[in-house]
């Protein structure tokens, strides 16, 4: 029950998608059941979805604040803590979501959960939510298809970066506005994962979705330092042994929800263009420029350790 | 427990004459200083978040082009237009009353605004043909009321706010109900006036009409650039209201010229040919550019308008913090559960939500009001299936019903302040319009494709995203 | 005095139309960026909705002073003058009570309350740890000048919050110490269109 009975430690999830259907509302809620049974009468977990008590960007403010213990914005908000975390919006650097998996996994992945303590926002997990893809209302094939339009994007330097390198124009909308404005045309394309061009019905008013895989879409679950030190030390491990479990499992699910649900789009009778080798290798060269651009922010190495992990040795 | 605290609370700030704004701000504070863990700062957060609301950033924008629109001219001309269409039918000064007021609510969001400015110029006009000043000024007080259920409408705005839906589809479904109140306000004067053989005017042509039309136009054009710019991609609701507040400023200072540094310069001066006119006019209008933005008229409007927007918007950040409250203890979520677990359906619970609004509107003002309710009525009627959009206008024309009838209803002192007449005259001489406003609001409240067949025909189904 | 009331006065004016009119600017030469050029300025929505928290948390006071904010006269007019008159005050002090909790909670303890924070707390949080906004950048020139970082820290737009509330704090009481000296009967307007009535007053009376 969320209904905290005295004694428990109080754990507020805010997040900003639907508690169901959603990758991430299903994680937070999977999350919270687990505390709820595991750790009844040590702590005791409620989730608000759908922006009722914060949005992504005030979030951050209430974590520091001790009003919210865990939030799940996108990896896009905390390049204003640190600019490494610009890595995860390069265009093409994660092949699928295996490799995605085994970076954050991985020592460089983990290590960067641990690089906003300064600002007192400790990170205890990925949780993905699938490749982007691009849309517009005219077929993209070729780079050069997306020239002079319209993209509504998550604003991040690097999404902008990627966009213009399109010769397209960046612009930013609240998540809520984007299907009536891709409808009438305020603005002409956008770029999400299945899950989210399915749930938001975009391709309703699209002219198809083209298969890119550009870019990773996913959340960061964090929490503030400060709290979860407080915390003794059997409920923390307990509690941070829970998110390990749920995070892994969140995970191994979204690959299968992607699939599902681009299916469904294509049931709808929406067009999905894959693209051929050739054509892939011209986005990919179109917007190399960006990883250039940001090499300097990120850092060479931790590039090359994430393109490594596309590799599975 | 809590949830009744809160709302005894609430109330009795209100009676004892504490500021409805404040009522719900330290009514909210209170209970989380009382009952939650939650700091004090994060309610900071709140009040700086929810002042700079997305959605809401519409309504200055429509609050000040409401005011460049709400000069006495703009009214005037509006007057003009519609008694030349339907001055010559019987009881036809009032059914031009009620057009006019039709054709002011879509260019303001404000109904005592649409009230003064109509009013004051056709009440006068009726009684000059020998209507009874009761008659006249139950008519405008009703009409009056339609100022926001014709889009741009401020309750709209803050409706979408409250629930996610969207402000476009929400006043393009204010449309058709819209239209449906006027016309059924006119077909009641009809009859009436057939019975009672009032008087009619005589038929001033079709060059007066047209001529109407076109000093008119110039201001109604305005609710077309709204609506045409939302459904025709060119901005989203709150770039719409901005375009609206610049165009309704260049349109009172260069065109108009009620107001400004060009104020009574004719457009073509008597014996001016109409090339030097045209000349004469970008001229001075070039030349008045910026010293219209500096006049003190425009500062005035400007003044004003940011007035009235830190008013209500005080209320409306605080029917926030008061909502934030709610819903971080849960209170919503509980009323659903009981009131499905009471076996209400849509039927009755669209009763209850009606009911609950006349109740509420007495005491509060609509936007306040509005918030506090949306919350809990809202995921209730989402579970009965209830469509999000014909919800949203249902609880609009209950706000305006709220308006004219006593005890407290803004028209109603907005007549009676600018007739002389007692505030009981006023309802007694609206009360048989309020009838057909009831009849209205069933009708509105049992047949959804008023609302909703516009709307969807043009944008599609309202995708629910917040349950 | 009363020259200093004035420009005080004028000063609020301006404040309030100014900002009104930047967000009005603002936002429609964004459109006419999107549309007329297809370009735009990433920061403007940000700028627009952080002018509106201004409008609002600046004005709040200015509207205790002119005794525009809305209540609900109706009971306690029917209260003898001098029970009115408490009511009245007392009115004015809850906007005391309501700002100065807001900006420093721990007040409350006196009665045993266990809260915690207010906008002062929040504000040298966030003044301490310097984060920026989301989208509203220094320019180029002044980063290279003056060294700032990238971003526009969010304590400069967190400002208004402690200084409105402060404001708002002092119009209370001085609406509560006008009232007790009986020189202004209450704090509230009994609905919106007040000023708008009083302009029009019996205009069509017989
Ligand atoms: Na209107
Ligand atoms: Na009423």
């Amino acid at each position: 029950a969320d209904d905290c009975s005295d004694g428990e430690i109080v754990i507020k999830f805010s997040h900003v998608v639907a508690a169901t259907g959603h990758p991430k509302g299903d994680a937070a809620t999977m999350l919270a059941e687990r505390v709820n049974s595991e750790m009844d009468g040590k702590a005791c977990m409620q989730v608000f979805p759908n922006s009722q008590l914060f949005d992504d960007d005030k979030v951050m403010e209430a974590l520091l604040l001790g009003d919210v213990q865990l939030a799940a914005p996108s990896l896009s908000k905390f390049e204003a803590y640190t600019l490494k975390f610009r890595l995860f919006d390069l265009p093409f650097l994660f092949q699928d979501l295996n490799a995605v998996e085994r970076f954050t996994t991985g020592t460089d992945g983990k290590d960067l959960l641990g690089s906003m303590t300064d600002y007192g926002f400790l990170g205890l997990g990925y949780w993905s939510s699938g490749l982007k893809q691009f849309s517009a209302n005219k077929p993209l094939i070729q780079p050069a298809d997306a020239n002079g339009l319209k993209f509504r994007v998550q604003t991040s330097d690097v999404a902008v970066a990627m966009i213009e390198a399109l010769g397209a124009n960046a612009q930013k909308l609240a998540f809520k506005e984007v299907y009536g404005a891709l409808q009438t045309g305020v603005v002409d394309g956008q770029e999400n994962s299945w899950s989210n061009i399915y749930t938001q019905k975009f391709f309703e008013v699209q002219d198809g979705i083209t298969e890119t895989n550009h870019q990773l879409l996913a959340y960061l679950l964090v929490t503030s330092d400060e709290w979860l030190n407080s915390l003794d030390d059997d409920v923390k491990t307990q509690f941070l042994t829970i998110v390990e479990e749920v995070t892994a499992k969140a995970n191994a699910a979204v690959a299968e929800k992607e699939a599902a649900n681009r299916q469904r789009i294509l049931e709808a009778g929406s067009t999905i263009r894959e693209l051929s080798a050739e054509d892939r290798k011209a986005w990919v060269d179109t917007m190399k420029p960006v990883w250039t651009k940001f090499e300097s922010d990120i850092g060479a190495d931790l590039i090359e350790s994430a393109v490594a992990s596309n590799t599975s040795n | 427990m809590e949830a009744a605290i809160l709302f005894i609370l609430v109330l009795g700030f209100l009676f004892l004459g504490v500021p409805i704004a404040i009522s719900l701000g330290l009514s909210s504070v209170l209970a989380i200083a009382i009952f939650s863990n939650d700091s004090i700062s994060s309610v900071a957060l709140q009040l700086f978040t929810a002042s700079q609301n997305y959605t809401l950033l519409a309504i200055p924008f429509f609050i000040l082009a409401s005011a460049f629109m709400s000069t006495g001219g703009v009214a005037r001309r509006i007057i003009r237009f519609a008694v030349a269409c339907v001055g010559h039918v019987r009881g036809g000064l009032a059914i031009a009353a009620v057009f006019s007021c039709m054709l002011f609510a879509a260019l303001s969001g404000s109904s005592p605004a649409t009230v003064v400015a109509i009013g004051t110029i056709a009440i006068a006009g009726m009684r000059q043909v020998g209507y009874t000043k009761e008659f006249a000024a139950g008519v405008i007080a009703n009409a009056g009321t339609l100022g926001i259920l014709i889009p741009p409408s401020i309750v709209m705005v803050v409706y979408a706010a409250a629930t996610d839906v969207s402000v476009g589809r929400m006043f393009l479904a204010g449309v058709i109900p819209g239209l449906v109140a006027g016309l059924m306000l006119m077909v009641a004067i009809y009859v009436n006036a057939r019975i009672k053989k009032m008087p009619k005017q005589p038929f001033a042509g079709f060059g007066e009409i047209a001529g109407a039309a076109g000093e008119a136009g110039f201001g109604l054009l305005l609710i077309v650039i709204i609506l045409g710019g939302i459904y025709g991609g060119i901005f989203t609701p709150t770039e719409a209201a901005s375009v609206a507040a610049v165009y309704a400023f260049f349109i009172a200072i260069f065109i108009y010229r009620d107001m400004g540094p060009l104020k009574d310069v004719p457009l073509r001066k008597e014996g001016e040919s109409l090339p030097v006119a045209v000349v004469r006019n970008i001229y001075i209008c070039l030349v008045q550019f910026f010293p219209a933005c500096f006049h003190p008229d425009t500062k005035k409007v400007l003044t004003e308008a940011a007035k009235t927007t830190i008013m209500l918007m005080f209320i409306i950040v605080n029917a926030l913090l008061f909502a934030h409250v709610l819903t971080s203890e849960r209170i919503p979520q509980a009323i659903t559960d009981w009131m499905i677990g009471a076996g209400f359906n849509w039927f009755t619970f669209l009763i209850a939500v009606n009911i609950l609004l006349l109740l509420g509107g007495q005491f509060m003002e609509p936007s306040g009001l509005l918030l506090i309710v949306a919350p809990v009525v809202f995921p209730i009627g989402m579970e009965l299936g209830v469509d999000p959009i014909h919800l949203g206008i249902i609880m609009v024309v209950n706000m305006e019903i709220g308006m004219i009838t006593p005890p407290i209803g803004l028209n109603l002192f907005v007549t009676s302040g600018i007739t002389g007449m007692s505030l009981i005259q006023v309802v007694r001489a609206a009360a048989p319009f309020v009838m057909i406003l009831f009849l209205f609001l069933i009708l509105v409240t049992y047949v959804p494709a008023l609302s909703t067949w516009l709307p969807y025909s043009l944008m599609g189904p309202e995708l629910i995203t917040n349950r | 005095m009363q020259r200093v009331d004035n420009w005080v006065t004028r000063f609020e004016e301006s404040v309030i139309a100014l900002l009104l009119a930047a967000m009005t600017l603002v936002s429609f030469t964004q459109v006419v960026a999107r549309y007329g050029f297809n370009s735009g300025w990433t920061g403007a929505l940000e700028f627009t909705r952080i002018l509106f928290a201004w409008l609002i948390l600046f004005g709040m006071s200015y509207a205790v002073k002119i005794g525009s904010h809305l209540g609900v006269d109706a009971v306690i007019r029917l209260l003898p003058k001098p029970l009115f008159r408490a009511a009245a005050i007392f009115g004015a002090l809850c906007g005391v009570a309501y700002a100065g909790t807001l900006l420093y909670s721990e007040w409350l303890h006196i009665f045993g309350l266990n809260t915690r924070g207010g906008a002062i707390d929040y504000w040298s949080k966030m003044h301490k740890i310097g984060i920026g906004l989301d989208d509203l950048r220094y320019p180029q020139v002044i980063i290279d000048t003056f060294g700032t970082q990238e971003r526009v820290q969010r304590w400069i737009a967190y400002l208004i919050l402690p200084i409105g509330l402060a404001l708002f704090m002092f119009r209370c009481l001085q609406a509560a110490w006008q009232i007790w000296i009986g020189e202004r009967v209450m704090m509230i307007a009994a609905h919106e269109a007040e000023e708008l009535v009083a302009e029009n007053k019996d205009i069509l009376k017989d």
